[in-house]
């Protein structure tokens, strides 16, 4: 297996397919059509620098005669705190829209490692106010791509993180250990083999970050010098027996934080656990001795070197001789968010949130709990690990297909094809004609399906099943592909026939029906 | 392949009539089977996060040291219930169910259950107590699974079979836990809701060219193959379930054991189930300012305690409470000194609880030790390793031999008195 080398070979569709799979929730049509014939370069330059992020604010969904005091279909952003249970829409509200957001995404790496931090800086939603809510997701998402460090920094004293993890309620009198373990058990060191932070290191990190509160009107962090632990903090031998120096003060508190992190990210296992996790984030689960080696501390010397910066760290990765090995072609599941917004993006199911926010709100409310059946509901990970998938060694990837779950995607994707889901008086569908049409020579049923294949199995589909796929479904035993040829283009002829558009349809279900439910869909 | 393959539950002489006469000798068992193959169910109950052994089981011989250490936490003398015959505990104000429970000796508490050398990481102690182990390399398969693997060598492949229709375990919930990881394979199928539906499997190809994608894409075959054919079974069991009791609505823990309860009553011989409830990590406003005996643990302990009530009573009206043994297990327990959040940090040892019409029911171990002016560094001191109170449930309850719990749980382990 080759190592971080730059990717020598033939960049054609299957390796851009490849690389658009991982970096986007699945490849749209238009993501296609957007990036065929350019360069790897090209290709990796613009994922790694996205647009301005220009998707319309949440909206009320949940009031329509305004007695919130935000109008309907208006953002709520900004608008006073009326009580819990109108904060509790906006949170659902919010939850929405962010599927929404990944539904229309720009054809960048941003939404991807948003939610690679999310998953990373693990906190749920339900239990929040909606405002620190707004700024923490927004924390996350305009740092994707930007430095890891200084993206620590800001999360430590992130308003929703403060509560989340209680460091708001610790101080010199009343430390609370909770941030403090998880900064380094969770966030930066990691319980790897080289994770050997002691105890003591977790009271002394709790010690240091002593004193900051959340001032809830302002929704921002506040450093009260008066709750904050002045005396000195001595670290274990993991640490080089580091000393922070006690300060007193407005500043005790901010530059004791500098110091805290200086001290935790002078220790290489940052760098190499981090690096591990965008490892299994893009490539795949298993890392063994020699992708340790070759890959992770390679990237990590990268990302030491670039002063813990984001960027040239996935540049590196997703333009080597690594990530397009053969032999990582559909080694990952897709999470049940790949697949949902995939499925989404892929056959275009849904035009944009602009257009009418019931009717789409409605249709992200039933995607979210669609997801939540197969195992990941944004802003609930089950733990402040994140969803077990991409922590819980040995099985990884494989927990997010079983028993309860893979029914849960066959039923989805199904309903999908053939009924669609019916909210707010408009049916959420695949329009498996406008698929077809989007392929290059639909005419051709032969064709017809390989390239189907191609753009929706990340695996290569040896041939000899084709043949046979081809005569059952789109030709109904027939051994002619005329038949087909001919039914599509009477249907092209007359679209509005609904017997010409019944025949095409019916094959075209009944195809995209099967190769959705197919075992390799669920891989990417 | 193992004996138990076999004979589980099963006549011997049963066998020629289904393998049709043929291959007569291959399929005949080397010994009848033993008191050991019985039909005994364990249910285990995750509570994740790490649930507060002090505020749960009070220790009222050293109360003064617990009130000291627990300002503004400490649960009042008057709120908590008594037990007849331990006038030295007292039971936290929510477990009135458990109490209950405890009266007719069908609840056994063992006090400060841990591990030796603690860890405080929710997720390496969660680890831990799935793998039956505390080795760091032997963190990456779970005790259960390692018992299934052993009985059932050959699993996944060939199963179900007619000697065992069922699935070996039952995890509610959509996460497979590690508890049920074989050495293989998963050993366990997750269900939701009682039912899976089910479409089609069949793939598009056999030869991947990548051998990750086709690690992956033997994981949803095999999947998908098992849960086809273990739907039907679910399904059934569900449909022949008895008439129930009203389980509360909206507590989720007491959702997944109306759903056991259902499957056992109507017929599933799956012997082992998980269920789990979270939210114990209660750093913080774990007690209200106003009443210690409110507040976020006392929510979660009235869940628990009103889950399991209602599955025992549940159980004992459909008759198969004889069959069932419950176990509750949680990563660790919690600081002895509070955190002045009115909460408390991760700790060590902590009671465990077991469930069940077999059992004799009482307090097994002493009250924890609290010293006299308990510091932040204090924790609880272990009593019972978790790996005894595993073997005995292993040996007692689940029959498996010595050789058996032995590879199980690695050398070391002793069951402990008093349980059964």
């Amino acid at each position: 297996m080759k190592g971080l080398q730059s990717f020598n070979g033939n960049f054609g569709r299957r390796e851009l397919l490849h690389l658009l799979r991982r970096s986007l929730f699945a490849v749209s049509a238009d993501d296609l059509a957007a990036f065929d014939g350019k360069s790897l370069q090209a290709v990796v330059d613009q994922l790694v620098s996205p647009i301005e992020f220009d998707q319309p604010l949440p909206v009320n969904d949940y009031d329509q005669v305004g007695i919130s005091g935000v109008p309907y279909g208006r953002p709520w952003i900004g608008a006073p705190y009326q009580n819990a249970d109108d904060d509790g829409q906006r949170i659902g509200s919010f939850r929405k829209w962010s599927l929404g957001v990944m539904i229309n995404q720009d054809r960048s790496l941003r939404e991807k490692m948003s939610l690679f931090w999310h998953n990373h800086f693990s906190t749920q939603v339900s239990i929040a106010q909606s405002e620190l809510i707004w700024k923490h997701f927004g924390l996350l998402r305009s740092s994707a791509l930007g430095n890891f460090k200084k993206l620590c920094r800001a999360i430590t004293i992130d308003p929703h993180m403060l509560r989340f993890l209680n460091g708001e309620l610790n101080t010199a009198l009343a430390p609370n250990e909770n941030y403090g373990r998880e900064l380094q058990e969770l966030f930066c060191i990691g319980k790897g083999p080289n994770g050997n932070y002691k105890e003591s290191d977790v009271k002394e990190a709790a010690r240091v970050l002593t004193g900051w509160k959340v001032d809830l009107k302002t929704a921002t962090a506040v450093f009260h010098p008066e709750e904050h632990d002045t005396s000195d903090k001595k670290f274990s031998s993991f640490y080089n027996n580091c000393i922070i120096r006690g300060r007193k003060g407005p500043e005790g508190g901010p530059q004791e934080l500098d110091d805290l992190l200086d001290m935790i990210f002078r220790n290489n296992e940052t760098a190499n656990f981090i690096c591990r996790k965008i490892y299994r984030w893009f490539v795949n689960d298993l890392i063994d001795d020699k992708i340790e080696a070759e890959v992770i501390r390679p990237l990590a010397d990268l990302l030491i070197k670039e002063n813990y910066e984001i960027r040239p760290v996935l540049r590196k990765l997703l333009t080597s001789e690594h990530f397009f090995d053969p032999e990582f072609r559909g080694s990952q599941f897709k999470s049940p968010l790949e697949f949902a917004v995939g499925i989404q993006r892929e056959f275009a199911v849904t035009s944009n949130l602009h257009a009418d926010h019931a009717v789409q709100y409605s249709m992200l409310q039933m995607l979210a709990e669609t997801t939540a059946e197969m195992g990941q509901l944004y802003g609930e990970p089950p733990n402040v690990a994140g969803w077990p998938a991409y922590y819980q060694a040995p099985a990884f990837y494989e927990l997010w297909i079983n028993s309860s779950t893979l029914p849960k995607r066959n039923e989805f994707s199904s309903t999908l094809v053939d009924f669609g889901f019916n909210r707010e008086g408009r049916t959420f569908s695949i329009d498996v004609i406008k698929f077809a049409r989007s392929l290059r020579n639909p005419e051709d049923p032969g064709k017809l399906i390989s390239e189907s294949l191609e753009r929706l199995i990340a695996l290569q589909i040896p041939g000899e099943r084709l043949p046979e796929l081809k005569k059952q479904i789109l030709l109904t035993g027939q051994d002619q592909d005329h038949y087909w040829t001919d039914a599509w283009k009477e249907y092209l002829a007359s679209p509005n026939d609904p017997g010409k558009r019944n025949i095409i349809e019916t094959r075209l279900k009944k195809l995209y029906r099967y190769i959705l439910n197919t075992p390799e869909y669920q891989l990417n | 392949m193992k004996r138990a393959d076999f004979i589980r539950n099963t006549g011997a002489f049963f066998i020629p009539l289904l393998a049709g006469g043929m291959k007569l000798k291959a399929f005949m068992p080397l010994h009848l089977p033993s008191e050991s193959d019985n039909e005994n169910i364990l249910v285990l109950v995750q509570l994740f996060g790490g649930n507060d052994g002090l505020n749960t089981i009070v220790p009222l011989d050293i109360y003064r040291n617990y009130f000291n250490a627990r300002k503004g936490l400490a649960l009042q003398e008057k709120d908590l219930l008594h037990l007849q015959g331990y006038e030295q505990v007292g039971l936290h104000p929510s477990l009135s169910h458990f109490k209950e429970l405890f009266q007719e000796h069908q609840l056994s508490i063992i006090q400060s259950v841990g591990y030796p050398v603690p860890d405080f990481s929710h997720f390496r102690s969660t680890d831990i107590w799935m793998a039956g182990a505390v080795d760091e390399r032997s963190l990456t398969n779970g005790w259960i699974g390692r018992l299934l693997q052993q009985r059932y060598q050959q699993y996944p492949s060939g199963y179900p079979n007619l000697m065992n229709p069922d699935p070996l375990a039952v995890q509610l919930g959509t996460t497979p836990s590690l508890v049920f990881q074989g050495t293989r394979t998963p050993m366990a199928i997750n269900i939701s809701n009682g039912e899976n539906i089910f479409q089609s499997t069949a793939g598009l190809t056999e030869s991947t060219g990548s051998l990750f994608g086709q690690k992956r894409l033997d994981h949803v075959l095999s999947t998908a193959r098992q849960t086809q054919q273990y739907t039907t079974v679910i399904s059934k069991a569900m449909k022949m379930a008895g008439r129930q009791l009203e389980y509360p609505e909206r507590n989720s823990l007491a959702r997944q054991l109306k759903t056991v309860a259902a499957l056992i009553s109507g017929g599933l011989r799956t012997r082992i189930y998980l269920v789990s409830y979270d939210g114990f990590d209660t750093h913080a406003q774990q007690v209200t300012a106003a009443d210690s005996s409110r507040g976020r643990h006392a929510d979660l302990l009235a869940d628990v305690d009103q889950a399991i009530g209602v599955f025992q009573k549940d159980l004992r009206q459909l008759k198969i409470d004889h069959k069932v043994l419950g176990m509750t297990f949680s990563e660790f327990g919690r600081r002895i000194v509070a955190n002045d959040s009115l909460g408390t940090d991760h700790g060590t040892a902590a009671p465990m609880f077991l469930f069940g019409s077999k059992l004799r029911g009482g307090i097994i171990g002493k009250n924890p030790s609290i010293p006299d002016q308990a510091t932040k560094e204090d924790n609880i001191e272990m009593q019972f390793d978790f790996r005894n109170i595993y073997h005995t449930v292993l040996e007692k309850w689940m029959g498996a031999d010595p050789s058996e719990i032995n590879s199980i749980l690695y050398p070391g382990s002793s069951p402990i008195n008093g349980i059964f």
